[in-house]
């Protein structure tokens, strides 16, 4: 159980966070908001960075940041010149995980050429990879399916399965809605830095009405005035 | 209908990209240059005619690593017809200044062998994954990465310069230049920085990290600079307290070049400045009586690294 309280960031002046109390149960979380909703900011506060000296952010009881924490950020960096098994074995600390191999095979990452001959999705999924050899409690992913083909996207749906099945608590921030609300348990839907509904799973109605309520609206005035 | 490209395509194409890169007289003082490396070539198996073979063999191989490793080969199959002609009469071109000379010194046996150049473009091309040395990257530990991006970098070169450091570990002098040389290439590796994920992935805090990162470096230093100095100490065992103080300057400086990174770490950052401050104290490692200030240095910036990384590795309010 993730315990959030006090939890507030911001960037100078401009407040980006401000949630007072939450509690993320076992299971996959689905964050949806529009840019600059704070989810990014969220997931960073989570895995140590950028918190207030106020907020308590727990895992189980305890201190949470990037020691119980894997986190797959949106932007794919790497160090030049290494391979992706290279890469991998770093976040494997030198121990062989059971089953690794397959999620690399079935992912089709080539993970003995260089990364910089990588294709936006091969860098995707092997950051999502490196996630995985970590293997912590909580895994964080930032826009998982951004560069994602199909069927990269259906195995990453399955992935997400056996983590939570696996106890595991999975975050997953995306823009994409179709799968978010097939993979997730809880769809959190995050508004100027709050949690302002949760939908479960199998009662989504009202999402994306809710999500782009306040946009509609911004945007039918600015039609009106436009014509 | 426009005609298809003569065979010659590719020479025109030359010819332009030598008038882009250069001004008129620096083609003329590249035909100088070349016409002076014949001339010595020539005069080289005047001298000894068993030159010939290793000129011709040599020229052949540098045609073949060409064509193996060209990068339009995929372009040309598949945008230019006759592709094969045309890379054959690039390639004859390329080798017809060294059969010349090879005839004119009556070396035809040496000079026909050249022919074959203008067969490679039929030879199958095999195509690597672009990794370098792969054999010696199984050795280094996945947390010291840079390592392996220094080999991506150097290799073959930073181990053509150790073998012949320890080839040469006879001579006074040649075998700690390039031994020096060898520690530069990988105290420059440490001048790009990980991302935060690998940062954090490396060690759980940053007295960790540090430790991790300068003691892998300095074993792997170590495994190329015993060798090396135990062999020229073998030679000249009056330099015994040189090669030791040589060998400890160069530990210092890679670790230096660790430490500082870490005193500057941003994530995906190149940190080019820091080349300079390398620079500074590898001229100081060299220096008699002057190698305590890269240690001095080092010693400074551990405090600043330690500081540096715990922004990244604790929760920091802001």
């Amino acid at each position: 159980m993730i315990t959030l309280a006090d939890l507030r960031c911001a960037y100078g002046d401009k407040p980006v966070l401000d949630i007072a109390r939450c509690e993320l149960s076992p299971g996959v979380h689905g964050i949806v908001g529009l840019n600059g909703a704070g989810k990014t900011t969220l997931l960073n506060a989570l895995h140590g960075f950028g918190r207030n000296a106020e907020a308590h952010v727990l895992f189980a009881g305890a201190p949470m940041d990037h020691r119980n924490t894997a986190f797959q950020e949106a932007e794919s960096y790497f160090h030049p010149g290494i391979t992706g098994r290279e890469y991998l074995e770093l976040f494997a600390g030198g121990k062989e995980r059971s089953g690794m191999a397959g999620l690399n095979e079935l992912l089709e990452v080539p993970l003995d050429a260089l990364i910089t001959t990588y294709s936006t999705g091969m860098r995707r999924k092997l950051a999502i990879l490196g996630a995985l050899h970590l293997d912590r409690p909580v895994v964080m992913l930032d826009e998982p399916m951004n560069g994602l083909d199909l069927a990269s996207v259906r195995v990453l749906e399955a992935i997400i399965k056996r983590l939570a099945e696996r106890g595991r608590t999975v975050l997953i921030t995306s823009h994409v809605l179709g799968p978010l609300v097939t993979m997730c348990d809880w769809i959190h839907l995050l508004q100027h830095g709050r949690f302002t509904r949760v939908f479960e799973r199998g009662a989504t109605e009202g999402l994306e009405e809710a999500l782009f309520a306040e946009l509609d609206k911004r945007t039918s005035a600015a039609m009106e005035r436009w014509q | 209908m426009r005609a298809p490209p003569a065979p010659t395509v590719l020479l025109r194409l030359r010819w332009l990209q030598l008038r882009r890169a250069f001004p008129l007289y620096g083609i003329v003082l590249l035909a100088l240059g070349m016409v002076l490396a014949l001339g010595l070539m020539h005069r080289a198996v005047l001298q000894d005619a068993s030159y010939a073979a290793y000129i011709a063999g040599g020229a052949l191989l540098t045609v073949w690593g060409l064509h193996q490793r060209r990068p339009d080969l995929h372009f040309l199959h598949r945008h230019v017809p006759q592709a094969r002609l045309a890379m054959a009469v690039e390639y004859g071109v390329l080798v017809l200044p060294v059969l010349v000379v090879l005839g004119l010194t009556g070396a035809w046996a040496s000079a026909l062998v050249l022919l074959a150049a203008v067969a490679l473009p039929w030879l199958p091309v095999v195509r690597t994954s672009g990794v370098r040395g792969s054999w010696l990257r199984r050795w280094i530990p996945a947390r010291l990465f840079e390592w392996c991006g220094l080999v991506q970098g150097t290799h073959p070169w930073g181990l053509l310069a150790w073998l012949a450091a320890l080839a040469f570990c006879w001579l006074p002098v040649l075998p700690l230049f390039l031994l020096g040389i060898v520690a530069l290439m990988a105290a420059g590796a440490q001048e790009q920085c990980e991302p935060r994920a690998m940062l954090l992935a490396t060690a759980p805090d940053a007295r960790a990290l540090l430790r991790t990162k300068v003691f892998g470096a300095l074993r792997l230093m170590l495994v190329l600079e015993l060798p090396v100095l135990f062999a020229a100490t073998l030679f000249q065992p009056d330099w015994w307290w040189v090669h030791a103080g040589f060998g400890l300057g160069l530990l210092t400086l890679v670790a230096y070049a660790v430490v500082l990174k870490y005193a500057h770490y941003q994530p995906n950052e190149r940190l080019s400045a820091n080349g300079a401050n390398v620079s500074i104290a590898a001229l100081f490692a060299i220096l008699p009586g002057l190698s305590l200030v890269p240690l001095l240095m080092l010693l400074t910036e551990v405090p600043k690294a330690r500081a540096n990384l715990n922004a990244y590795f604790h929760d920091h309010p802001r």
